[in-house]
């Protein structure tokens, strides 16, 4: 194999990814979480959004409930994909934007975008077009339902597409509705391949000097992460249907309420010794030797009846006391995590998983947060958060200098409205931002418990200086 | 990826998940199992053949695509150097053991990278290789529930419920193979083997989409929503033969009565109703107005008309309504593969499509052991060598 000359083996803390430039036009997460994973691993990810058009995600949640001057700057859900990324905003109905553009693929390894499929032609900027620019250019489109066959034009959410792409089927109790997960999820697969399209399309132009267009369509990634049920249905096999929490073949399995509120434990219990270590903990060791629940088989026959079993056990510890027992048997069991439990894990603390991001001061009183690591950890080159999410149009002057335009192109560009740093009021006023009262967040269910406190308790001042040194 | 070797140990759900996009990028996955017995999964149900068989478990089927299995008894001195061996030939290593595991068989982080330092070894864990929970235990739904997702998956007031299948294994895979080739771009350019170690439960706690920041910026638990809140952004509605995803975006302007009109419910442009404030205000009237609509029509058709009018409509499918799917029969999402067990199997293929698809033949997944002769050929052990590791159950 022929290699390019060997790059001097440098950039170990920023990850094994530094100096591959990647142009992000993306929202929500399908594509946002595909380049934070290139990002986190040192790329340099140039998010293009537009003032029309800011990505949909800068939105609440916003720190202390607050929208402040600049909400846009400020909300979670965008900050959480979007870190280590710089962000350019660009009209790319004009053709000065469309100009722009294009100079900076030139500069570029990698276009990631999730447009509708006739968005990026209407522009002037589909695969033929940059090609031309940059021959070996790698872009990844990813759209709900690709770029060919008669759902093509159809739009998507990762919220719509998983009862599409039949995952919902397998969501829920059994004798209830499909129900779609807690996130929009099939964003996340979708992400994570298009990661892994892109990285593979890398290789593939070391080697080969091509580059290449990659249609990803989340419909089908959604559809290939149920692979086995789908493989079953066409073998003219039963695929099986919604189980709850329960396992087709271990037994029991499940999700048992602890002390506390909307406290739960999950427990799997994989072979007879296990049920026997359970029946222990949980003070019924005579329950071993039935045999009702002699087998899996048997267990799952009479599962109703072990679920009240170890209720009774769970519903009078704290789930982190039921967990911590369960485990100490040697059974695979964990507490339903809230957000609260993951950043204030201490398996997590002890791994350093979260890390610090400051925020730039126009984000108001954001300041230093922690957000999630690395998603791999690579023992030599490990990438880290360097930066926190930008702000809209955060890079402009910088990104545009390192194009060659001088400052005062850049302030024609901004007189024009090519660029800016404000979103257009009628696309994102401030008065549809959500701001609900914690009291009535509580009420209506969304939101478990509010602590006041949450500060102390996550040690915001010691994640503020250990962000500074 | 032509060209690339790759050793997969210790079977599962993630790690072969990965090993496998690996394979479907053209690299050369052996996949090392135990004799007799092989990876779990082979005994997950469904199978292909409508009854318990270790080649034609559907998970192990789609798991395993394009790879080879080589039984090989890793607890004995010849079978781990003969592992050994194979990893000293190999670009990557992927292992899916827990560390204790791994340890005890003696091909941890440690030993893998002292057989082969240009190696990328990838250990996807359900915790971690460190920290206090690196050995616990874990099936899909801990994890779900040690990951986040769980506590927000489910009905309002039922416990917090499992994502579909395999999900939370899948998607561990799916980053596990990101950092695999983050980590082989390096090693290509620099000779520079490194550790890529995956716990599935940071993955998973990585994927909750800013619903960490509920607690870091405003310190609110995040729950499993209600329904009857509009009924229009989480829940799926019911309608003549199933279920369908009327989506709005919570953060996008409403076009409330582009919906009406395509509803034909004109009670919907009623003043109550005019804002978001008022259409979560009276929620239940609201949703008792849509569920009464939605009943006269089947799933299919509304989610057709409504793409028709731009709405983003979903729908709830089952497999078999997939494998009827127009639309991924037109882009060529199925495969024919033949099994010398299951048969002539349709299996999905292709993740995305690309101008540089490496077209690659289609190759079922391994019957258990079915390249043990033609690997270890390879390594200039002979037939009857082999024959003679089989009768001691070492391969």
């Amino acid at each position: 194999m022929t290699l390019h000359p060997a790059k001097a083996a440098l950039p170990p803390r920023d990850g094994p990814l530094a100096g591959i430039r990647v142009i992000e036009c993306g929202e929500a997460y399908a594509v946002p979480h595909a380049t934070r994973l290139l990002a986190d691993l040192g790329a340099d990810v140039i998010k293009v959004e537009s003032c029309i058009r800011p990505d949909v995600c800068r939105v609440w949640p916003f720190p202390d409930n607050e929208p402040g001057e600049q909400f846009w700057n400020r909300g979670g859900i965008f900050n959480e994909p979007n870190r280590n990324k710089r962000d350019l905003t660009l009209d790319l109905r004009k053709p000065r934007g469309v100009e722009v553009f294009k100079r900076l693929v030139a500069t570029a390894d990698v276009v990631c975008e999730n447009y509708t499929p006739r968005v990026m032609a209407q522009f002037g900027l589909d695969y033929a077009a940059l090609s031309a620019i940059k021959p070996d250019l790698i872009m990844l489109s990813s759209t709900g339902f690709g770029h060919t066959g008669p759902w093509s034009n159809y739009t998507a959410w990762g919220f719509t597409l998983e009862p599409t792409a039949g995952i919902s089927h397998f969501v829920g109790r059994p004798d209830g509705p499909p129900l779609r997960s807690g996130i929009a999820y099939v964003d996340m697969p979708a992400a994570s391949i298009g990661a892994y399209a892109v990285l593979a399309a890398l290789r593939h132009r070391r080697r080969t000097g091509r580059g290449q267009w990659m249609d990803l369509a989340q419909y089908e990634v959604g559809a290939a992460f149920i692979s086995e049920a789908l493989i079953a249905a066409a073998a003219g096999v039963d695929a099986g249907t919604r189980t709850g929490n329960r396992h087709l073949a271990y037994a029991p399995q499940g999700m048992y309420r602890c002390a506390g509120n909307d406290r739960w434990v999950a427990l799997t219990v994989e072979d007879d010794e296990g049920f026997a270590e359970l029946c222990g903990v949980i003070g019924r060791p005579e329950l071993a030797d039935a045999e009702r629940f002699a087998s899996a088989e048997a267990r799952r026959r009479h599962h109703d009846e072990l679920d009240e079993v170890i209720t009774a056990w769970t519903q009078t510890r704290g789930a982190e006391e039921a967990e911590e027992r369960l485990r100490a048997a040697g059974l695979a069991a964990a507490v339903a995590m809230s957000n609260r439990d993951l950043l204030l894990d201490p398996h997590l603390r002890a791994r350093d998983y979260f890390e610090p991001a400051t925020h730039a001061p126009e984000a108001g009183d954001l300041g230093t947060r922690p957000y999630p690591g690395m998603a791999v950890r690579l023992s030599r080159t490990p990438g880290r958060v360097r930066r926190a999410a930008p702000l809209l149009g955060q890079d402009n002057e910088e990104i545009l200098g390192e194009l060659g335009l001088s400052p005062e192109a850049i302030a024609a560009l901004e007189r024009e409205g090519i660029i800016g740093r404000l979103p257009a009021e009628d696309r994102m006023p401030a008065s549809q931002q959500r701001m609900v009262g914690y009291d009535e967040l509580v009420a209506s269910g969304l939101v478990t418990e509010h602590d006041p406190d949450f500060e102390q308790r996550l040690g915001l001042d010691s994640v503020a200086a250990r962000a500074e040194a | 990826m032509a060209g690339v070797r790759v050793v997969e140990l210790g079977g599962g759900v993630a790690a072969p998940f990965c090993a496998r996009l690996l394979a479907d990028q053209g690299a050369e996955v052996v996949k090392l199992e135990r004799p007799g017995r092989g990876d779990p999964s082979r005994d997950c149900a469904p199978f292909a053949t409508g009854r318990p068989h270790r080649d034609a478990s559907t998970l192990f089927l789609a798991l395993n695509t394009g790879k080879a299995s080589v039984t090989l008894d890793l607890a004995t001195t010849t079978g781990r150097e003969i592992a050994l061996e194979l990893v000293r030939r190999a670009d990557v290593v992927v292992s899916g053991w827990r560390p204790a595991t791994a340890e005890r068989i003696g091909l941890d982080d440690a030993a893998l990278a002292s057989a082969n330092g240009r190696a990328v070894r990838v250990a996807v864990t359900n915790f971690g290789l460190r920290g206090p929970l690196r050995d616990a235990r874990a099936s899909e739904l801990v994890l779900c529930a040690a990951g986040g997702l769980a506590y927000l998956t489910g009905e309002y007031e039922d416990p917090p419920t499992k994502l579909a299948l395999n999900q939370c294994q899948y998607m561990g895979g799916a980053h596990a193979v990101v950092g695999a080739l983050a980590a082989l771009w390096h090693m290509e350019a620099t000779g520079e083997g490194q550790c890529v170690e995956v716990s599935l439960q940071e993955v998973l706690a990585g994927l909750l989409q800013g619903k960490l920041s509920f607690y870091s910026y405003m310190g609110c638990v995040h729950r499993r929503q209600p329904r009857g809140r509009g009924g229009l952004q989480y829940a799926l509605m019911p309608c003549a033969d199933g279920w369908i995803a009327p989506m709005f975006v919570p953060g996008a302007n409403v076009d409330w009565e582009l919906f009406a009109a395509f509803l034909e419910v004109p009670e919907l442009l009623d003043e109550r109703f005019a804002t978001r404030a008022g259409r979560l205000q009276h929620a239940a009237e609201l949703d008792r107005l849509l569920v009464a609509r939605l009943a006269e029509r089947g799933k299919f058709e509304w989610f057709h008309t409504a793409q028709e009018w731009r709405l983003t409509f979903g729908v709830a499918q089952t497999p078999e309504e997939l494998l009827a799917c127009p639309h991924l029969d037109a882009r060529g999402f199925w495969r024919e593969q033949h099994h010398p067990v299951a048969g002539t199997m349709r299996m999905p293929a292709r993740l995305f499509r690309s101008t540089e698809d490496p077209q690659l033949p289609a190759r079922p997944a391994p019957r258990l052991g079915e390249h043990t002769a033609a690997v270890l050929g390879e390594l200039g052990i002979t037939t009857a060598e082999t024959a003679a590791l089989r009768a001691a159950a070492v391969a």
